[in-house]
């Protein structure tokens, strides 16, 4: 009985150990297949909308009208008829403008509306910017404006996870950021600093996802430019206070270590510059000198001693 | 690893023959010392590693296997304590053999004007122009080297280890920049030491000559005597020398014994036999 103990005791473990293992992989990387649930489409809508070769005249030209129903079903928004967003009156229904889109999603959201109207995003919307961000630009995923995902959904653009690479589809992209003289790499940074190591290293589990991103320290809804009244980064008492969300007890002193976006040079944190300098060709120096002696080693061992011929003691050692 | 006490080792080689097989090489405490080192050191570069590389697949991979870099960085602290535990362990276990059983302080870990030679004797070797290698006593200059390597090295990894687990602590009393440095120097600093444990310290230790495919010693805490005798062929001439005069030491000391209480005919023959031994001990 205690020999067959000895025996099942250590195949439980090691199970519960697979168990565990397999769990913890799929949490991470496994991909959700989302419910696709039922579209309300009380007024039949997609009966002709859905289908993909529905165009309208107008004087531009054919315009198509079609509306991916797959998109719409896996969307949070499934339970809510297209007149909830478009006219009630059928067949005058338009297509959305980037400032009638935000009315739209702005009367039932409305705190993030007024957010979003004071953001630099929203003044740029005033005035007139066709590049500038949206409610769908973020919050949109599968490619249309129909496929507005709720935050906790892991493909959601604005999981909390995805965010720093939404962010990056315009802030990364390089004619945005020549069109708009936006000099730093902030995606590439953010994605080598620890917050952004850690973000995209943590499980999906929602509450480890509490790693920095963009809209922490810049706001989401109501995001500004860094030197805007009421940054939370325009200064170093701002930035402290910032950083004391997370790391409590954070003062000036910290917030000063931070590099940011920028790169270390010789004159912004030169200590980081000369530091990063002195490192590499360190470990290249000492790493080189070890190479050299195993490749030495290796090849006279592969090889053999020298002028074995005239001396006993060739192959190295004894 | 070096702190091992000749004495120690000495009334190991008593109990043994002095034709044994095996030379004790290293005690107890120094495998113990090693075999932490050694895991710790492997847990902190598995958990490390891909938080350094984290655009990286097999990082993002295995980060998911462990369940998120949360428990990584549980498993990376954890390691990181056992390995500074190690260290004040090794530092008070060489003071207490020392001080407390005043035991001989390990000169022979001590970088010498020998070692310098010794490497530029390989040089010389590797291009041709010798056939001989150079002979080691207790430590080659590439096991010094090894052994400085990580008494540099850990103050500067577990010292910006710290800083980068207290970073609000450690800004109360060092400037805010210290942060980021201790950040690309604690990065950098275990690429090094990843690059120099898995290519220099293996292949000298494990894989070269003499030693592939694999030497035990540090577990086993022997080696055997062939190996010895090329490895560190002065050492153990060294302790040859030692053990022959012990030997004769003890003859003699029978013999004296003896005399007092023996008529002295035989006495005679008795001690001229002992001088030849001592001599011989002495050239070995
Ligand atoms: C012995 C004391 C050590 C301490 C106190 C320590 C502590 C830390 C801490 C606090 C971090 C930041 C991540 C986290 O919060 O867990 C970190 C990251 C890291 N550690 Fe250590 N560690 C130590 C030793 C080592 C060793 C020996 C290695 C490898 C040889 C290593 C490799 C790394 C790497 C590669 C990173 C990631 C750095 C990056 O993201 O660029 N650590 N360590």
């Amino acid at each position: 009985m205690k020999k067959l103990l000895f025996v099942v005791l250590p195949l439980l473990a090691l199970a519960v150990g697979v168990g565990f293992l397999v769990k913890a992989t799929r949490n991470t990387t496994g991909s959700t297949t989302k419910p696709v649930g039922a579209v309300l489409d009380s007024k039949g809508c997609l009966e002709c909308h859905g289908q993909k070769t529905l165009v309208k005249m107008t004087s531009q030209g054919e315009v198509p009208i079609y509306v991916e129903g797959q998109v719409l079903a896996a969307s949070t928004h499934r339970y809510l008829d297209c007149t909830a967003c478009h006219s009630s009156n059928l067949h005058q229904g338009k297509q959305l403008t980037m400032q009638s889109e935000v009315e739209r999603c702005g009367s039932c959201h409305t705190y993030e509306r007024d957010l979003y109207r004071g953001s630099v995003h929203g003044q740029a919307l005033d005035q007139g910017s066709e590049d500038i961000a949206t409610c769908t630009s973020c919050h949109s995923t599968g490619g249309s404006v129909h496929g507005v995902a709720a935050v906790l959904d892991l493909e959601a653009t604005t999981f909390r996870r995805n965010i720093a690479s939404t962010c990056a589809r315009c802030h990364a992209n390089e004619s945005i950021k020549a069109k708009y003289g936006m000099e730093l790499e902030v995606y590439e940074s953010y994605q080598h600093s620890v917050h952004g190591k850690a973000m995209e290293l943590a499980s999906n589990d929602p509450r480890k996802l509490n790693k920095a991103t963009c809209s922490d320290c810049h706001g989401s809804h109501d995001a500004k430019p860094v030197d805007a009244p009421g940054s939370r980064v325009g200064s170093i008492s701002a930035l402290a206070e910032t950083c004391a969300r997370c790391h409590r007890g954070a003062d000036e002193n910290y917030a000063k270590g931070f590099v940011g976006h920028k790169e270390a040079s010789r004159s912004y944190f030169p200590l980081v510059y000369y530091g990063e300098r002195f490192f590499f060709l360190f470990t290249a120096a000492v790493v080189f000198f070890g190479v050299l002696l195993v490749s030495f080693e290796g090849y006279r061992w592969l090889v053999g001693g020298v002028r074995r011929d005239h001396d006993d003691d060739g192959k190295g050692g004894s | 690893m070096t702190a091992i006490s000749m004495a120690e080792r000495m009334e190991e080689m008593a109990s043994s023959a002095p034709a044994a097989e095996y030379i004790p090489r290293f005690g107890i405490q120094q495998r113990i010392q090693h075999f932490l080192m050694m895991t710790s050191f492997l847990l902190l570069v598995f958990t490390g590693l891909p938080q350094k590389f984290n655009d990286a697949s097999l990082s993002q991979w295995w980060m998911g296997v462990l369940g998120g870099v949360d428990n990584a960085r549980m498993v990376h602290r954890f390691a990181a304590w056992t390995m500074i535990i190690d260290c004040l362990y090794h530092i008070s276990y060489i003071a207490f053999s020392t001080v407390a059983l005043r035991r001989k302080f390990p000169i022979w870990a001590i970088p010498s004007l020998k070692d310098a030679q010794d490497l530029f004797h390989d040089f010389e070797y590797f291009f041709g122009r010798r056939t001989d290698r150079p002979r080691f006593g207790r430590f080659s200059y590439l096991e010094k080297f090894d052994y400085w390597a990580i008494f540099w090295g850990i103050p500067v990894i577990a010292g910006s280890g710290l800083i980068l687990m207290f970073p609000v602590a450690a800004t109360k009393f060092l400037p805010g920049v210290a942060v980021p440095v201790a950040f690309l120097a604690h990065s950098d600093e275990a690429v090094l030491a990843v690059l120099w444990v898995f290519i220099v310290h293996f292949f000298f230790v494990h894989l070269g000559p003499h030693v592939f495919p694999f030497n035990p010693s540090m577990f086993t805490g022997k080696m055997s005597r062939e190996q010895y005798k090329v490895l560190h062929p002065l050492e153990l001439e060294e302790m040859e020398a030692r053990e022959g005069r012990r030997l004769a030491k003890q003859e003699r000391d029978e013999v004296a014994t003896a005399s007092a209480s023996q008529e002295s005919a035989p006495v005679a023959a008795d001690a001229s036999h002992v001088a030849g031994e001592q001599t011989e001990g002495q050239s070995a």
